[in-house]
């Protein structure tokens, strides 16, 4: 009490100050509402510059030829993605086709070593190898991808050749393999946000019981973790189906429908990357095809986007 | 005490015949293979890496000299460079840095601090993760319908390449600076407010600063993404350059001298400023057939990968100093 505090008086209190401070304070208000809105003006345009070039696509092109194919002048049925050709075709199927191919490769690679790697890091690993080797393990997904088709294309395709028979200069393969690669960091990281969620109890009561590291790992944090790992895994094949650069350099950008992991194939978001690389005009039908396949692609993207987000939330195991 | 083991120890357990065999031979055997199968896929990534980087090294070394930098493309192999693409991918990334940082850590504090519990909300958060997740190739389709064929009259300028890329990095710009924010515990903020301070009096003087390095390390880590993208770049019809981006908004030259009709002649804002970046000459080169080609493709890898993971290791450096 040797110091005591005196009030300001209020008299000397500004209330002019005041008032203005309240209108610059509600004005950086709305100017950050403005900032956060421009995200929503991003998705309307992109929604909007996809549908209407779709739609104009669709005003020289069937909706039943893009999705099931048509019936030739010979009575034959056929399917195939040639708009830039003399005769042009506009099924998608051989797209779709290429992308399918190419992400279950990447897929087959991606699952097991993620899910092993959040494993490690998550109950194998110290915290201190773990709290290094998260980075470093993320360092992958930020390669430019342009370098793992350089690598795909110049490295991985000559070794295949060696062992497989037939294998063509660019396939599917050595694609899918090392877009694998570039998905283990995406199933890795958020596996392992979800295997360390699981509570400590239930390991302990798995140890208790006399479980081995790995029957608790499998049969315990596994299962308690599985909406963390089916949303990781289907983000994981949302970023395989959207890989552009990969497919484009090593896997080559004839739309083939085949399932020979030794062909040629192409896929949505290499064609897109070729005609756009070339020439088109705008206004013609392959100009308005791009979007088109664009659209597939953004659509299917987002059901997996919502389809991963919707498991992680719906199914999210609580424990208090 | 002893019972338990008692049981394991009988002999009934041993022959198998009980209802209980432990295995625990097998067992200890299999937890062995995976805990070595677990480690083993944790730095497999990493060894590919670190082969992809050797590879790289050894196939472009011989390129990695001075004239890598000083020429343009050309159509001999020996002649040819990375200058316009290195001066786009600066320049490119100047811009999106000066746009991306102001919209997109107002977003993030925007929807931390001030945004109201309601569906509005909701939405601008729904909309920011599916954004996150779209493919960089439809940006690219966004880029070439919006900037190339909306505003610059179907010519690939670089500001056409800035504003995509921007808009590309924005959702993770703005998702890992919300994490950083929200990381700031309560009691700053009560603090603030308990001596008088106004809403954004606390956010500018203690909310941001403490929250200031997790936004670098979003702002670098995304943008290091941002410069590494090819694939809208591609879409958005870039080409083989033979000059110099012209990067200033200001011709300072005519500015100094007078001319102020030429005040905006041979800037930023021309149009016929197309652009290159690094990773699209590095595509143009890759597909060449010529060995020679592949050889500066190489060389110019080397050089995205020193500039990319540089970023990134700059990103857990400054994560990790503040933890």
């Amino acid at each position: 009490m040797t110091n005591p505090v005196t009030p300001t008086p209020v008299e000397d209190l500004d209330l002019y100050q005041r008032a203005d401070r309240n209108i610059r304070e509600s004005a950086i208000g709305y100017a950050l509402l403005l900032a956060a809105i421009i995200s929503v003006f991003t998705t309307i345009a992109i929604v909007y510059i996809l549908a209407s070039e779709t739609i104009n696509f669709f005003g020289n092109v069937s909706v039943g030829e893009f999705l099931f194919g048509k019936t030739l002048e010979n009575g034959s049925y056929s399917c195939n993605w040639t708009p830039q050709f003399a005769t042009k075709e506009f099924c998608v199927w051989p797209t779709v086709n290429g992308t399918i191919l190419v992400a279950v490769i990447a897929m087959i690679v991606a699952t097991p070593l993620g899910l092993a790697t959040a494993v490690y890091l998550s109950e194998y690993a110290s915290p201190r190898i773990s709290k290094l080797l998260r980075p470093a393990i993320e360092l992958l997904a930020g390669v430019p991808t342009v370098v793992y088709g350089y690598f795909a294309l110049t490295f991985v395709t000559p070794l295949l050749e060696k062992f497989i028979p037939g294998l063509n200069g660019f396939n599917a393969l050595s694609a899918g393999l090392v877009m694998g690669v570039m998905v283990i960091p995406t199933i890795g990281s958020v596996s392992t946000d979800a295997m360390v969620a699981v509570p400590s109890a239930l390991r302990e009561a798995a140890f208790g019981l006399g479980s081995t590291k790995k029957e608790v790992s499998l049969q315990v944090v596994l299962p308690a973790a599985l909406s963390g790992i089916c949303a990781a895994i289907i983000l994981g094949i949302s970023r395989a189906v959207g890989e552009t650069m990969i497919v484009a350099i090593a896997a080559g950008q004839r739309p083939t429908l085949t399932f020979d992991p030794r062909d040629t194939v192409g896929t949505m978001t290499a064609y897109i990357a070729q005609v756009a690389k070339g020439d088109s005009r705008v206004g013609s039908v392959e100009y308005q095809a791009l979007f088109a396949v664009g659209m597939t692609l953004f659509l299917i993207t987002l059901a997996l986007n919502i389809i991963s987000k919707t498991i992680s939330k719906r199914f999210q195991e609580t424990y208090d | 005490m002893t019972k338990g083991i008692d049981i394991l120890e009988s002999s009934d357990a041993q022959a198998g015949s009980s209802k209980f065999d432990p295995q625990l031979d097998s067992r200890n055997f299999w937890g062995k293979v995976f805990a070595y199968f677990c480690v083993a896929s944790a730095f497999f990534g990493l060894a590919v890496l670190a082969f992809l980087i050797f590879d790289v090294s050894v196939d472009g070394a011989s390129r990695l000299n001075g004239d890598l930098f000083a020429n343009f493309p050309s159509r001999r192999p020996e002649e040819s460079g990375y200058r316009a693409a290195i001066w786009g991918s600066i320049w490119m990334l100047t811009y999106v840095l000066i746009l991306v940082v102001p919209i997109g850590v107002s977003s993030a504090i925007y929807l931390e601090e001030y945004a109201p519990k309601n569906w509005f909300t909701e939405l601008i958060d729904l909309n920011i993760y599916n954004l996150a997740g779209i493919p960089s190739i439809i940006y690219g389709l966004l880029g070439l319908g919006l900037f190339v064929q909306g505003i610059f009259g179907g010519r690939s300028v670089l500001l056409a390449g800035v504003l995509t890329i921007t808009l590309l990095i924005l959702p993770p710009v703005i998702v890992i600076s919300r994490e950083a924010i929200r990381a700031v515990p309560q009691s700053v903020r009560q603090a603030s407010y308990g001596v008088g301070a106004t809403k954004w009096q606390t956010i500018s003087n203690h909310v941001l600063p403490a929250a200031l390095p997790g936004i670098m390390t979003a702002v670098i880590i995304s943008s290091s993404r941002g410069i590494g993208e090819t694939a809208p770049i591609v879409v958005l019809g870039a080409g083989t350059v033979l000059f110099d981006p012209k990067a200033f908004p200001i011709n300072f030259g005519a500015l100094f001298s007078g001319r102020f009709g030429d005040v905006f002649t041979d800037t930023l804002w021309s149009n016929d400023n197309f652009f290159s970046v690094l990773p699209y000459q590095i595509y143009d080169w890759v597909g060449n057939p010529k060995p020679e080609f592949q050889t500066l493709a190489s060389a110019g890898i080397i050089v995205l990968l020193v500039l990319v993971l540089g970023m990134n290791l700059l990103a857990i450096f400054i994560r990790n100093k503040v933890r």
